[in-house]
Parts: C-alpha cells; sequence; structure tokens
C-alpha cells in the first residue's frame, strides 16, 4: 500500500504550491489596480452636481450689509469660489479672480467669494492686504458649502446663465482654468472641469 | 431502580412546560419589542451619522470625526430627521452633493453581483471537490470491495468450469447444469460490472478533470481581474482630464523652454535667476553668465548671484574678477557659507595660497548651518590645503 500512497502525496504538494503560486499573483494583480488607483482624490470625480440647478442659498455678503441668493444672480455667469485665509493656495488664485471680475465684468461675469470656516476677521485682513475685487460672502454654518459638495478648498464652481452649476475647478484656480470655463459659458456652450490640484481639508492640514 | 410516583412526575413535567412557556413568552415579548418600536430620532441621527463618510477626513463617519463639516453635517441630518424625512431621503440629500462616495457603505452595485458571489462560490466548489475526493477516497481506499468481486468473478468461473466437467462425466443431469450455468453467469457477470474499471482509465480521467480545472481557474482569475479592474474605475470614470494650466512641476520644463518664458517676461528676476544656476549647475557657464549679469542689473542684492557669477567667471578663466564677484556677494550677504567655500576655493587654487584659505575653510567647517554638499567642498578643499602646505 505505500506505493500508490507517494505519487498521491506529491501531487497534493504540487496542488498547493500552485494555490500559493495562484493566490500570490492574484494579490499582485490587485495590488496593481488598487495601488494605480491609490491617491486618486474623491473630489476630483466629477462633481454629481454638475447640470443641477444651483442650491437654493441665502448668503449674507461679509460687510453684513445684505444677503445674496444664487436666484438673484440668474442671467450671470457666476463663479463661486470657495476660500479661507487659512488655504494657501486661495492666496495665489485670489489675484486671478480679482483679474476675472474686472476684465469679464461687463460681460456679465459675476465673482462670489465664500468664506469657508473662517472668521470674518481673519477674512478681513486677507482681504486688506490682497484686495477686494469681488463680492464675498460668509457661511457661517457651511450650509453653502454641503451643498456644493464641497471636499476641501480651493475649489470653485461655475454656474451657466440659466442657473445650473456647469463646471468645477478642483485645487487652486488661475487665469488660464478659470477663462477656458467662463469664455464657453458666456457664449451658451458646455464647459469641461478641471483638477488643478489637491485641496486643503481644514487649516491643520 | 425506584420508580418515580405518578404525582413526583406529572409535577416536574409541570413545572418544566411552564418555564418553557414562559421563557419563550418572555423571548417573543423581547423579540416584538426590539422589532416593532419605531427608533427614537436619536437613534435616527446616530445611525445616519454612522453611515455617511465625513469629506474632509480619512475614511471616518461623520458622527466619529471632531471636524467642523462633519459636525455641519450631523446638523444638518438632525434638522431633516426633525422634519420626518426618512433614512433614504437624507441620505440621498448627500449622494446627490457628493456622489456615492459619502456613504461608508455603499449599496450593491448589480454590475459586482459577480465579485461579491466569488467567496460563495468558490466555497461551494471547494465543499463539493473535497466531498468528490473523499468519496473516491474510500471506494478506492476500501480494497475489500474490489477484492470481494474479483473472487466472487473467480469463483463464478471456477464452479462454471467444474460444472462442464461435472455434466461431461455425466454426474448431473442436463437440466440441473442449465440451471446452475445461468446462476453462475449470472454472478459472474454482476462481479465484472461491479469491477472498477482499471487504474490507466482512473488516471485518465483524473488528467483531463485537472486540465478542466485549470482552465475554470485561469477563466476565474480572468473574469475577476476584469471586474476588479472596473470596480475600481467606475469611480473614476468621469474623473476631470487634468489639463495642463501652468501646473507643470518646474522640474519637467527643460532649459530652453524656461529660456523662452525668460525671454518674454525679462523683468522677472526670480526666474532668470533660476534659469541662471540651472545653466551653473549644468557648468553651461556662458549662458549662466549672461544671466546672472542681468539679474545683478535688475537686483544688485542677490548675494547667490554674485557668488555663483564669481565662480562662473573662475571656471572661465577670470580668476581676479571672480574674486572680485565673490567679495561683493559677501558683502551683500556677510558668511554666505557658499560664498566662502568659494573665496576659499580661488585663494586655495586660483592663487595657490594655502595659507589664506586654510582659516577660512576651517571657519566654515566650525559652524553649524552649513548645507552637506558645501561642507564636503569644504572639507575636500581643507585636505588640499594641509597638503600644500606641508610640501
Amino acid at each position: 500500500m505505500t506505493e500508490p500512497d507517494r505519487p498521491k502525496l506529491r501531487s497534493r504538494a504540487r496542488v498547493i504550491r500552485w494555490a500559493v503560486i495562484v493566490a500570490a499573483a492574484g494579490a499582485v494583480v490587485m495590488a496593481f489596480v488598487f495601488g494605480d488607483r491609490f491617491g486618486v482624490d474623491p473630489g476630483q470625480v466629477e462633481s454629481p452636481l454638475i447640470g443641477q440647478p444651483a442650491p437654493d442659498v441665502s448668503m449674507r455678503l461679509l460687510d453684513g450689509s445684505a444677503e445674496i441668493g444664487f436666484q438673484d444672480l440668474r442671467g450671470s455667469v457666476v463663479v463661486v469660489n470657495f476660500f479661507a485665509s487659512w488655504c494657501i493656495p486661495c492666496r495665489y488664485e485670489h489675484d486671478d479672480l480679482q483679474a476675472v471680475q474686472t476684465e469679464y465684468g461687463d460681460d456679465g461675469v459675476v465673482v462670489l467669494g465664500v468664506v469657508y470656516q473662517d472668521s470674518s476677521a481673519n477674512i478681513n485682513r486677507m482681504l486688506d492686504e490682497l484686495g477686494r475685487g469681488y463680492q464675498v460672502v460668509t457661511d457661517p454654518e457651511s450650509r453653502t458649502a454641503i451643498e456644493f459638495g464641497v471636499f476641501g478648498i480651493p475649489e470653485t464652481f461655475f454656474l451657466d446663465r440659466e442657473g445650473r452649476i456647469a463646471a468645477k475647478v478642483f485645487g487652486e484656480a488661475n487665469w488660464d482654468a478659470l477663462t477656458s470655463i467662463i469664455e464657453p459659458l458666456l457664449s451658451g456652450e458646455d464647459a469641461e472641469s478641471i483638477t488643478t490640484g489637491t485641496v486643503q481639508p481644514s487649516p491643520g492640514e | 431502580m425506584s420508580l418515580p410516583t405518578i404525582d413526583g412526575t406529572r409535577s416536574s413535567l409541570i413545572k418544566r412546560v411552564m418555564a418553557a412557556v414562559l421563557t419563550s413568552a418572555l423571548f417573543a415579548v423581547i423579540v416584538i419589542g426590539l422589532a416593532s418600536s419605531p427608533p427614537t430620532e436619536e437613534d435616527r441621527v446616530a445611525d445616519l451619522g454612522r453611515r455617511l463618510r465625513c469629506p474632509v477626513c480619512q475614511n471616518e463617519a461623520i458622527a466619529d470625526s471632531p471636524s467642523e463639516t462633519a459636525r455641519r453635517m450631523m446638523a444638518i441630518v438632525g434638522e431633516k430627521v426633525d422634519q420626518g424625512e426618512s433614512d433614504e431621503t437624507i441620505e440621498a440629500f448627500f449622494v446627490a452633493r457628493y456622489g456615492e462616495w459619502i456613504l461608508l457603505d455603499p449599496p450593491l452595485d448589480r454590475r459586482f453581483l459577480l465579485l461579491w458571489s466569488l467567496p460563495v462560490i468558490g466555497l461551494v466548489v471547494g465543499i463539493v471537490a473535497i466531498a468528490r475526493r473523499r468519496r473516491r477516497a474510500t471506494s478506492e481506499g476500501d480494497p475489500m470491495i474490489a477484492a470481494d468481486t474479483e473472487e466472487i468473478r473467480e469463483h463464478a468461473e471456477r464452479d462454471l468450469a467444474e460444472l462442464s466437467v461435472q455434466l461431461e462425466e455425466h454426474e448431473i443431469t442436463a437440466e440441473i447444469a442449465a440451471d446452475l450455468t445461468a446462476k453462475y453467469t449470472a454472478e459472474r457477470e454482476r462481479a465484472k460490472a461491479q469491477h472498477r474499471p482499471s487504474r490507466d482509465d482512473d488516471e485518465k480521467r483524473s488528467r483531463s478533470r485537472v486540465l478542466t480545472g485549470w482552465a475554470l481557474a485561469v477563466l476565474a482569475m480572468g473574469v475577476v481581474t476584469v471586474m476588479v479592474v472596473q470596480a475600481v474605475e467606475v469611480r473614476g470614470e468621469n474623473a476631470n482630464a487634468l489639463i495642463e494650466s501652468g501646473q507643470r512641476p518646474l522640474s519637467e520644463v527643460t532649459n530652453e523652454e524656461l529660456d523662452a518664458v525668460v525671454a518674454e517676461n525679462p523683468d522677472i528676476t526670480p526666474m532668470r535667476l533660476a534659469l541662471a544656476d540651472r545653466y551653473f549647475k549644468a557648468a553651461e557657464y556662458e549662458s549662466a553668465l549672461e544671466h546672472y549679469l542681468e539679474v545683478l542689473k535688475q537686483d544688485p542684492n542677490q548675494g547667490a548671484a554674485w557668488a555663483r557669477l564669481g565662480w562662473t567667471v573662475y571656471q572661465l578663466g577670470e580668476t581676479d574678477l571672480a574674486f572680485e564677484y565673490v567679495r561683493r556677494s559677501l558683502e551683500v550677504e556677510p558668511g554666505r557659507p557658499e560664498s566662502e567655500l568659494y573665496l576659499g576655493t580661488i585663494y586655495l587654487y586660483g592663487y595657490r595660497d594655502a595659507e589664506a584659505a586654510l582659516p577660512l575653510l576651517q571657519g566654515i567647517a566650525a559652524r553649524e548651518d552649513v548645507p552637506p554638499d558645501i561642507r564636503a567642498s569644504v572639507e575636500q578643499a581643507i585636505a588640499v590645503a594641509r597638503s600644500e602646505m606641508d610640501e
């Protein structure tokens, strides 16, 4: 009985060895597939809001003088920029946002800065330094930010003349990115969203 | 053994039945109570909070995150629960804004049903395989069966042979012989039928089975790979194309490209300085010279530019001029380690003055704020200076 037993044992060892090889190969494939996608920021995915009407929210101007909603801005192409004084890329994009308001204001573009989790005092200090070239509203309960599904800042949304959310810039905006979206929207065409980099979720990060 | 009294048996039986009835009644009350009592509003808020992902955190539920966004989202959940919105509506509110990513436990996508059911399929296949193997092992491993059938067959053959001898010798009647022949033949045929096929057939069959198994395994691997790739890419399939909007890392920009940009924007000093430094590092001293001179014309307070301009002209063979430029650098930025290194090196090699070079170089080496590459060059120069002084 010992004779026929030996090949059987050997074949079992072979099966185990093959199983290990297959499992290892599977693990490598999975590692590659997931590793490739690792570090893809969830915010880089096109916002599900693209094509949806702008949220019905009322926001107070930074100086407290009035409340505005996106309905009031119907007919304009609105650049909604979420920012804070603790966000470094926000400082860099500030000049270009001001330039957009200056250059495209007459064409019907409104730049609207929405304060993201920051105090009015900090924002006033920042704007004293960098300029007040466009309107800024506060968002004390982050309601507007949540309505726009903001992951971190800077994130900039664009509303077309019909008041729909048409595109988004994820990360630091700049003149080229802003105008590449504004131009088609002004002429009633579709615009492509853009990712320029990462966003900062909170002051510490 | 004494028989229990009738009364005793009955009372213990009644007790047991009562206990069972009471226990199951209590159990039923608890189950029904749990199942039918509606969850309180706090329960619902907490539960929803555990199901929603905090958008500014690393894989954390909004109920568990101290971040401001998470707290605001919890507040919105609370409001919506207060207003009597259903769990589904509230989840849908956040999904509409953040995508399905916001759900910590995303709903089952029908496309990936196969992927999810793979472990179960694997388990079933495994159990079947083990069961079959075991059954085969027992039938194979039981030599009695094989031996028995073989024995019966041989026995029947022997009986048949004996029968014909007996018939020939007229020991039995033809009638009985016919009966017995039929009986033994039947036995022999039955034994033959029960006898297992030979090992050869067995091996052939198991080999084809192994091949089929492998083919299935390879196919399954392929399917899994494709599905995994799809599953993972679903999130990214709508991802925006990255456009190059001036965000390309500077390290990828070639010198020629940067040169063109500098030519278009001649007054941006830091950019020209960066370009000059690139040429400097690449030992393209003539190109570096031109840009350093322009940089210093625009901003004479650039200590680094003076120092590297000095080293550049030294490399081009102008020792005195080099010395002068490096001195200027140290005027603008006293104690700059790189400038001191150039000065020391110019003393050492340009003027062959190791005595002047050594204390300067040792001074740099003694400092703690010296970058490692400069320190390495300084130490090398010190060694050279020492050996020159020994000669």
